[in-house]
């Protein structure tokens, strides 16, 4: 369980030549995350969602409030695994994705064979796919490699930052079932801008807005019978095949 | 207005040639909006690159009002009554400058009249203010907005936009769809896109690309009505929203790579489908499918 009690971050804005505002990116945020359920985190651009992930997974310490991680401010190094949203961040486009999976293997103290079955589940055939350089792999196939590599070292939680945006709907819809699957040994937090994807998935969902989470509830709840008016209007509009604009 | 006919093309690399469009037939005709729909891979990119002269055809060509794109006195007239606006375009406003600025630095600035403009961006709902704001103040919807308006600007007759939603929340979906659908009184609209949703919340016609063919096309309302091609079927079953998140996904891997460019992942797949599919039409609405109707009572 993550637990954040007012978690705040601010800029100074320059508001004219001589004079600065306080921003602020996230605005007093107190909430739980729950273990073992997929909890969704939506909302626009620009609401909040990267910065408070950057946050909850330790890369981004300049904040002030608390966070406690199953009831402690320390976590231990493999707790909370980050996926980012490009790929290409924590990879070596030079390399294999065998080289990719067996560093990874190595550093956590894992057997390959355990590292290389985090691929099959996210759905790449290890086999197929071990001597492919990293650059010749598409945008989704590298999402999904990224996506094996931070289940290598068997984390409690893993935050998912718009990291499957390169895959279109079919593969998506594949690796977001399988997200069901593995709720059951990880907790995971999935962001997206798309409430969609976010209400398929997640049992549970928060919705941010200008740096506060505006209204958190269970997805069925919050799917059939919004609180906040900003909701029932992302909800509304949500994009679907069967309403003609 | 725009024709594909025959359409091969491909790439160079190393001095080898790949395929990987093959027998593209399509058009878009006058107050229309057309969507491209595919997965990655699909070749949307090169049929979009390839429609608007950026690469040539191996075979068959591109009309534009019976002419050819493809010889060099037409290409130009072509070019410039068609507006490319392509996925990264809507990010590519200069940060710190003001929208007025960056339409005087991508135009001639003196040659828009400022009623002309403001009308413009009054039509895609922002108002005039907006001009004298930087990109930054700017919501990623409005930022949408203002790339469609300043394309716009030069009256095209057909707007070609590469993956236009991509990132924007629901709200600003909605709003740009419906600005889009605005727009086709005075000019077509060609999207590429693998968002289902979007294009069939405002497509006139939609084509579906799947492995370098188109594979299923025709009138949003008869591909809605009804699917001819097992992969559009998929493409419909598993669309990750609300109200289908108790659907289970099977995966399907034949291991067959001849004939069909769907045979792989095909549920319905045959030994027939191990030959070459011919497109074939019902009613204007196209397909590639050697078993239809035979695989919509395979059903279990
Ligand atoms: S031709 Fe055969 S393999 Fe291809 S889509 Fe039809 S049933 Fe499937």
């Amino acid at each position: 369980m993550i637990e954040l009690k007012g978690i705040k971050k601010q800029y100074k804005l320059k508001s004219s030549p001589l004079k600065y505002r306080d921003y602020y990116a996230l605005d007093n945020i107190s909430t739980i995350f729950r273990d073992n359920i997929i909890s969704g985190i939506t909302g626009s651009s620009g609401s909040g969602k990267t910065t408070l992930a950057n946050i909850i997974s330790g890369y981004d310490r300049d904040y002030s409030g608390e966070i406690l991680y199953d009831g402690s401010r320390e976590k231990d190094q493999n707790f909370i695994r980050y996926v980012f949203q490009d790929p290409y961040i924590s990879m070596n486009p030079v390399k294999t994705v065998e080289w990719h999976i067996s560093t990874a293997a190595e550093i956590n103290h894992v057997k390959i064979e355990k590292a290389s079955e985090k691929l099959e589940m996210a759905g790449m055939d290890y086999s197929a796919f071990r001597s492919r350089y990293v650059n010749s792999l598409s945008g989704g196939e590298l999402q999904k490699l990224a996506l094996a590599i931070s289940l290598i070292p068997d984390p409690n939680f893993i935050v998912l930052d718009e990291a499957f945006s390169m895959m279109d709907s079919i593969n998506l819809f594949a690796i977001l079932t399988f997200l069901k699957e593995l709720k059951k040994t990880v907790s995971l937090i999935y962001i997206d801008h798309d409430i969609n994807r976010v209400s398929f998935v997640s049992d549970y969902i928060y919705i941010m807005n200008c740096g506060k989470i505006i209204e958190e509830n269970y997805t069925e709840k919050i799917m059939e019978d919004p609180e906040d008016e900003y909701t029932g209007e992302l909800i509304k509009y949500s994009p679907d095949y069967r309403k003609r604009i | 207005m725009l024709q594909v006919a025959g359409l091969y093309s491909g790439y160079y690399h190393n001095r080898e040639y790949t395929e990987i469009l093959r027998n593209i037939n399509m058009h878009v005709d006058e107050n229309e909006i057309v969507g491209i729909l595919g997965p990655n891979g699909s070749g949307k990119s090169t049929l979009i690159k390839s429609i608007i002269g950026d690469i040539y055809a191996s075979r068959g060509d591109v009309l534009y009002n019976g002419k050819s794109i493809y010889s060099k006195n037409n290409y130009h007239e072509y070019r410039n009554s068609l507006i490319y606006v392509k996925q990264d375009s809507f990010n590519s406003l200069k940060p710190l400058k003001t929208v007025n600025f960056q339409i005087g630095k991508l135009y001639n600035w003196k040659s828009f009249d400022k009623q002309y403009v403001e009308s413009i961006f009054m039509e895609l709902n922002l108002k005039p203010e907006i001009l004298n704001m930087k990109a930054t103040q700017l919501s990623d919807g409005m930022r949408h907005r203002v790339v469609i308006a300043m394309a716009l600007l030069k009256n095209p007759e057909l707007l070609v936009l590469d993956e236009p939603t991509t990132g924007l929340d629901s709200i600003s979906t909605h709003h740009f769809l419906s600005i889009l659908k605005g727009i086709k009184k005075h000019s077509s609209v060609l999207i590429s896109s693998n968002d289902v949703n979007a294009l069939f919340e405002i497509c006139d016609r939609v084509y579906i690309l799947y492995g370098g063919q188109i594979i299923e096309d025709g009138k949003y309302s008869a591909i809605l009505e009804s699917r001819f091609q097992p992969y559009t079927e998929m493409l419909f079953r598993y669309i990750p929203l609300y109200s289908n998140r108790n659907i289970e996904y099977i995966s399907v891997n034949n291991n067959k790579y001849n004939g069909c460019v769907f045979i792989n992942n095909c549920p319905f797949h045959d030994q027939v489908c191990e030959s070459e599919i011919t497109y074939e039409t019902i009613n204007d609405h196209g397909f590639r499918c050697i078993r239809y109707p035979g695989w919509k009572n395979d059903r279990a």
